[in-house]
């Protein structure tokens, strides 16, 4: 009867106060630990974007630069005959394995890189495109032609800054820089994608 | 007691829950751990496939530009006298088998490695050099038995690492003939570049061709005077014979700045510049950099010399512009109606009536300035031809580079000071090439001699076999054509030769022949004539006796002109009993060798298609000779934008599009075969300064081919001058003494105090101008048979493709 009664006084119950502590403890912990997860959710997620837009990029920016290494006639001439540097929206060549004239087109409106073949339908290279300024506030522009004197580009430099993907761009706000003032916008973190060629009629 | 008994059982219960968190905590833990890493694995191995592809696409643009290079090693060695390479032709060198097709081929030596015998084709030769490859090596089975020929006609070759490590990128070549047009050979080259498991591929095609890329080549030295553009490469292997160089006159080329005799004090600084070239430029371009370690200092130290064109260089253009541009806009106008028609506006002349033909000259070189083959309004954007000389205008006095064959200490040794003293004038190479290259191996700069072309003029000869003789033609003309009028020979004047020369060294009483038209005629031997307004059509064969190796030959015969004191003039025998020449079929010796030989002179003349003759045995350019002065015009394209301005334009090109396939073949390989002759175009007095403007210039197209050429006046060349002649101390014309410097390919003015008694002063009242020489090499032009000149394997560009199959 003892051992009985004093099982029972044993298994009696958490206090009311051990298990607000306790709740408090664990709702604390819980809270902490889901943040954490959520926080490494967002890292996770606009890492895989960057590393997926990274990898796109890479793919999109080689395909430009084999179609420009192999391309001729190109496009646009610059407004003066005597400048060498042309900053354009577009590019537009021929490519001889095709027999195709190919347009590779910056759409600021909705931020696609567009390729179409003879002035047809525009297909979506890239998109998260964005405009951006130097330091004078000019627009850069994505393709920058250097020509020899007249019509025979020498090289084409690709400059393109890139959303990784925006519709998670949202949610990833809160763990990108802010402004230092805080009171400026939320970015998320662009993509630069440079690159260079010379067209082999050019190097040859 | 009782009371301590139940505290393992309470602490055993919380235990269990502690373990429930701890667990659920690990879980989640632990997925985001393998999450993590899992994405950072994917991260790592896209980067890594994205470096594989470059390093691959990388690998086989590398292969490409390797053979490119290994192509043009191994085509050079190939020297053939064939003009064209065609497919049939070019295949057979490929492969080796030449038999039954041509058996004067000449392998020249590889460089770089040794072979126990000479290929047999131009795949072997490339074999070769792969099997004498460092970085060879087998990647895959089956590559210890590379580079090996597949099928006959395709090679395939070992990969070749590029980088020292056993599992680094590589590329492999295969080589391909390919089947091309009739007229031509093609080879593919396919490179694909290995990293790992990332293969790329791209391919070229390559073009079997034939070319002697020079605006000129001669054995003799070159003189290159005021008023005279070259643009493309120059090359000259004088020198390298035995008492060629010296310290009087024996420099392989003589140049001239182009802005000298403008002004006494721009005449001084341009003696200051080039004394400073002289000393301090490095790379032998005749340009000195401002910014340059060694050419900059003298740079700075003269406040002359400023980059006024804004190049990066200080030439004496950039002189030029500063002691003529007036108003310091960085312009000289020399036309300032030609200004205002290209859009600059009304501007101020400022270099008019100094030295027009100069000014013309420099704005309408480098025609083609957008190089998109035609010439327009373009090219007059670009500063072509807009009555102004400024940077846009690109001066360059060589626009390529210069190849001797000698080495420069040879020639400094020989000259006393650097070469540069004798070679003034600014030289502009192409991307990537060096402005001058001495000690010039023979696969890339031969000597050209005249019994090489002992066959060439068959096919010239036979063109006049069937048509009428000339005194036939003659007849016909007198008798038919409004104008044509014949002095018969000893009727008329007097003619010194050369033509105008202030030292003439003999007369002559030609025959003139006016206003006549000859058609796939054979001029005959002792003509001697002067054709005055005449227009030849077809082939113009000239005849000479060839067995003229007698030293005498140049002087049997000759007169000179003796003016006593009373004013009286006598024509009297130059050399009087001087020992006979043996005539070829016997008989008494010759003692005037004018009726065995041809000295012609074309005045005003029209040619359409092609001047060939017989090739001597020896130089004898007091007989053998061929003066074409006035405005005497040569055209062979239909297209040629300069017939447009013809009064007889029409006439002209129904001329020009009645030639067959042959002729025009033929015909545009060379408009000039005179391998051995001695070729005087324009003439010593610049006679077209009076009227410059309106004057045609001499046009000649095509491979000129000659013994030696002398240019002056006004003259444009577009082709290749080929001289022949090399001169020899105790041989030929200077058998009786002298030295070979004495016989040069002089384009442009040099007169007596460049040591050229045959020139006119320029100090004179009567001095008529220098000229106007524009000189352009042209790389679509088709040679004729019989030249000795290694091949070239040249990329195709336009044939470039990626993602080809290997």
């Amino acid at each position: 009867m003892k051992r009985s009664e004093a099982r029972r006084s044993v298994r009696r119950g958490f206090s009311l106060v051990e298990m607000l502590i306790a709740l408090a403890i664990s709702a604390t912990l819980l809270t902490a630990t889901l943040y954490a997860l959520q926080a490494s959710f967002f890292a996770y997620q606009v890492t895989a974007d960057q590393a997926s837009t990274h990898a796109v990029g890479r793919l999109v920016v080689h395909r430009m630069m084999a179609m420009i290494r192999a391309g001729q006639d190109f496009r646009p001439f610059p407004g003066d005959i005597r400048d060498r540097f042309v900053s354009s929206d577009y590019i537009e060549f021929y490519h001889p394995d095709t027999g195709e004239v190919v347009t590779i087109s910056l759409d600021r409106n909705t931020g696609q890189l567009l390729y179409s073949i003879d002035g047809g339908y525009g297909t979506v290279l890239l998109e998260g495109v964005v405009s951006r300024n130097d330091e004078d506030g000019a627009l850069i522009r994505p393709f920058l032609l250097e020509w020899e004197p007249g019509r025979r580009v020498y090289r084409i430099t690709i400059d393109l800054m890139v959303i990784p993907d925006d519709s998670i761009s949202t949610s990833a706000d809160r763990f990108v820089e802010e402004s230092p003032d805080g009171s400026g916008p939320n970015t998320t973190r662009p993509i630069r994608l440079v690159a260079s060629a010379m067209p082999r009629s050019a190097m040859f | 007691m009782s009371s301590s008994t139940p505290r393992p059982i309470e602490g055993g219960a919380r235990r269990g829950i502690t373990s429930v968190l701890a667990m659920m905590f690990l879980v989640i833990f632990g997925s985001l751990s393998v999450a993590m890493a899992i994405m950072a694995q994917g991260n790592l191995r896209a980067a890594d496939s994205a470096l594989h592809v470059s390093r691959a696409s990388s690998a086989a643009q590398t292969g490409l530009v390797f053979a490119v290079r290994r192509l043009e090693t191994e085509g050079s060695r190939w020297v053939v006298r064939r003009g064209l390479i065609d497919e049939t032709y070019g295949g057979a060198l490929w492969t080796g088998e030449l038999e039954g097709i041509d058996d004067t081929v000449v392998v020249l030596p590889a460089d770089g490695y040794t072979t126990t015998e000479d290929p047999a084709g131009l795949m072997e030769a490339l074999m070769d050099a792969h099997l004498a490859d460092d970085h060879a090596f087998d990647a895959e089975p089956g590559d210890n038995l590379l580079p090996g020929v597949i099928n006959g006609d395709r090679l395939e070759t070992k990969p070749i690492r590029m980088i020292e490590t056993s599992n680094g990128f590589y590329f492999r070549l295969r080589y391909e003939l390919l089947d091309s047009s009739e007229d031509e050979s093609r080879i593919r080259v396919t490179s694909e570049g290995v990293d790992g498991d990332i293969t790329r591929q791209v391919a070229m095609d390559f073009l079997i061709t034939k070319r002697i890329p020079y605006a000129v080549v001669s054995p003799n030295r070159i003189m290159i005077g005021k008023n005279v553009l070259v643009e493309g490469p120059l090359g000259t292997r004088f020198g390298m014979n035995a008492g060629e160089l010296n310290e009087g006159n024996g420099d392989p080329l003589l140049m001239r700045s182009d802005f000298r005799y403008l002004d006494e004090d721009l005449d001084a600084e341009i003696d200051l510049l080039n004394a400073a070239i002289a000393e301090y430029d490095v790379d032998g371009d005749g340009r000195l950099r401002p910014n340059h370690p060694v050419e900059g200092p003298p740079v700075q130290a003269n406040d002359a010399f400023v980059d006024i064109d804004g190049d990066q260089y200080v030439t004496g253009f950039d002189l030029f512009l500063a002691a003529f541009d007036l108003d310091s806009d960085g312009r000289v106008v020399w036309d300032a109606d030609r200004a205002q028609a290209s859009g600059l506006g009304v501007l101020t002349p400022e270099f008019t009536g100094v030295d027009d033909q100069l000014a013309r000259l420099l704005d309408r070189a480098f025609a083609d300035r957008n190089l998109d083959g035609a010439i327009d309004a373009t090219d007059t954007a670009l500063g072509y031809d807009d009555g102004v000389l400024d940077k846009f205008d690109l001066y360059a006095k060589v626009r390529g580079s210069l190849a001797f064959g000698i080495e420069e200490s040879d020639w400094e040794n020989a000259n006393g000071a650097p070469w540069r003293t004798v070679v003034e004038g600014a030289v502009m190479p192409d991307t990537d090439q060096s402005p001058v290259v001495f000690g010039a191996s023979e696969n890339v700069l031969r000597d050209v001699t005249t019994a090489m072309f002992e066959d060439n003029q068959g096919w010239y000869a036979d063109q006049t076999s069937s048509s009428s003789s000339f005194a036939s033609q003659v007849e016909e003309n007198l008798s038919g054509t409004e104008g044509a009028e014949e002095i018969e020979a000893g009727s008329g004047e007097w003619e010194s030769v050369p033509q105008g020369s202030p030292n003439p060294y003999d007369w002559y009483q030609r025959p003139v022949y006016t206003n006549m038209t000859f058609t796939d005629v054979l001029i005959p031997v002792g003509t001697n004539a002067r054709f005055v307004n005449c227009t030849f059509i077809g082939t113009t064969y000239v005849e000479t006796e060839v067995a003229c190796t007698n030293v005498n030959w140049n002087y049997l015969g000759a007169i000179q002109r003796v003016e006593d004191e009373g004013g009286s003039i006598t024509w009297e025998p130059k050399f009087e009993g001087i020992e006979g020449a043996d005539p070829p079929d016997g008989g008494d010796p010759i003692l005037d060798t004018k009726p065995w030989s041809n000295n012609l002179v074309f005045e005003n003349c029209t040619v359409l298609g092609a001047i060939a003759g017989d090739r001597p045995g020896e130089y004898t350019h007091w007989r053998n000779k061929l003066q074409f002065t006035g405005a005497t015009r040569f055209y062979l394209d239909p297209l040629d934008p300069e017939i447009d301005v013809q009064p007889d334009a029409e006439d002209i090109r129904s001329v020009l599009e009645s030639f067959s396939d042959d002729q025009m073949d033929n015909f545009s390989r060379s408009m000039m075969m005179m391998p051995g002759w001695s070729v005087d175009v324009g003439n010593f007095s610049n006679e077209q300064a009076a009227n410059w403007e309106a004057t045609p210039v001499v046009n000649l197209r095509g491979v000129i081919i000659a013994g030696i050429l002398d240019a002056r006046g006004t003259v444009d060349v577009h082709g290749t001058l080929l001289m022949t002649f090399r001169p020899v101390e105790g041989s030929g014309p200077l058998f009786y003494g002298g030295n070979p410097d004495q016989f040069n390919t002089t384009l442009g003015y040099f007169g007596p105090l460049d040591g050229d008694l045959e020139g006119a002063d320029p100090t004179a009242e009567d001095f008529e101008g220098f000229g106007e020489i524009s000189l352009r090499y042209d790389p679509s032009v088709r040679l004729p048979d019989g030249i000795p000149w290694p091949i070239s394997v040249e990329p195709l560009p336009d044939t470039y493709t990626e993602g080809a199959s290997y």
